[in-house]
């Protein structure tokens, strides 16, 4: 969600009590805004939210807590938008019961200058969130990518670690055969075979930027003697 | 229906070698036929190949590579053991005992032998698998 200008909002309004609601679209109205809808009904105020898509709701406390509470949820349920509830005065319970089902703020005040500018901190808390919450899930999926890919690798190296087992495997028996020609055939075959795949992981890696210096050190710290 | 096994004609038993590496194969033959109390009976390049050696030749044992191409030994084994129900089945990797032969075992397989042993060690773990079921 980007930040949008917060100078021309489309705000949809809900509140039980119609004087509250005509008041409330007055205000908004003079701050430069545009009432996208204005609801009454619980019921329809959902229906109301996926059709007008609004920036930001606000809802009233009226005469019933629990209705302003079902016009949170029924807003929140339809749209990607913050919820704003305009209280006229501090209730702790119901902020708590509200922003459980989704509330994003409050202010206890419907004055112009108050409103404007706790809708303009909303937005852009509302728009951090989805900012950080977006990066977050990129985050995960490269993640995971990253892991998938890692594992195809060492899956690839288990299979070539083990040509080098089953190399030395018949070179050792060959060898307790008897057969000495054949173990040193086999002892070589394997031993190209290793350098090839060590030659092979060191141009990869030197093509992702690491330098030869750094992966001779690499190598140096694996076993003595090379 | 698994015919009369071919293997035992002669009173040696009979070994059907799977593995997919034709110099192991070529020395596992040198080790079986080194024992007068053995004989090759047929060779398996992968999984496949080692049931359908199985089921024609019934051997008296197999020795078998657990990890094959096109089918590996390990998945081919309940198969074996099924086609060739008589036959005892050696699973022959490179792989420590510990990390896979509680799976062979499970699969079927007698005994459990790791590459790297020596050829009387192997000739040995044959004759124990077809007289004792590798118990």
């Amino acid at each position: 969600m980007e930040v949008r200008d917060t100078a021309h909002l489309r705000i949809l309004l809900a509140n039980e009590r119609r004087d509250r609601l005509d008041l409330l679209a007055g205000i908004i109205d003079g701050m430069g805004h545009e009432v996208v809808g204005r609801e009454i009904d619980v019921s329809a105020v959902g229906a109301l939210t996926a059709k007008t898509r609004p920036d930001v709701a606000i809802v009233g406390l009226g005469e019933s807590s629990e209705h302003a509470l079902d016009h949170v949820s029924a807003i929140v349920r339809e749209a990607f938008c913050p919820v704003i509830a305009v209280l006229p005065a501090h209730d702790p319970e119901w902020v708590a019961e509200a922003s459980k089902r989704g509330l994003y703020a409050y202010l206890l005040d419907d004055r112009p200058a108050e409103l404007q500018s706790a809708v303009d901190i909303t937005l852009r808390r509302y728009a951090d969130y989805h900012a950080l919450r977006g990066a977050f899930d990129r985050s995960n999926e490269a993640a995971a990518r990253e892991e998938k890919s890692a594992q195809a690798k060492q899956r690839q190296a288990l299979e070539l670690h083990d040509e080098i087992v089953q190399g030395l495997a018949v070179a050792d028996l060959a060898l307790k055969l008897g057969r000495d020609g054949e173990s040193q055939a086999a002892l070589t075959a394997t031993l190209e075979r290793a350098r090839s795949i060590v030659t092979r992981e060191l141009t990869e890696l030197q093509s992702k930027g690491h330098t030869l210096e750094q992966l001779i050190g690499d190598t140096s710290r694996g076993t003595a003697g090379g | 229906m698994a015919s009369a096994p071919l293997s035992s004609s002669n009173g040696t038993i009979g070994v059907l070698i799977c593995d997919d590496v034709d110099a192991m194969r070529r020395l596992l033959r040198i080790v079986v036929e080194l024992s007068p109390s053995l004989h090759v009976v047929g060779e398996a390049a992968n999984g496949e190949e080692a049931v359908s050696q199985a089921l024609v030749l019934q051997p008296d044992v197999i020795l078998l590579d657990l990890s094959m191409p096109v089918r590996t030994g390990l998945d081919a084994l309940p198969e074996i053991r099924t086609v060739a129900p008589a036959a005892k089945v050696i699973a022959f990797s490179g792989l420590e005992e510990s990390v896979v032969g509680g799976l062979a075992r499970d699969a079927g397989a007698a005994l459990f032998l790791q590459k790297g042993a020596h050829p009387d060690a192997i000739a040995a773990a044959i004759v124990a698998a077809h007289r004792n079921g590798g118990t």
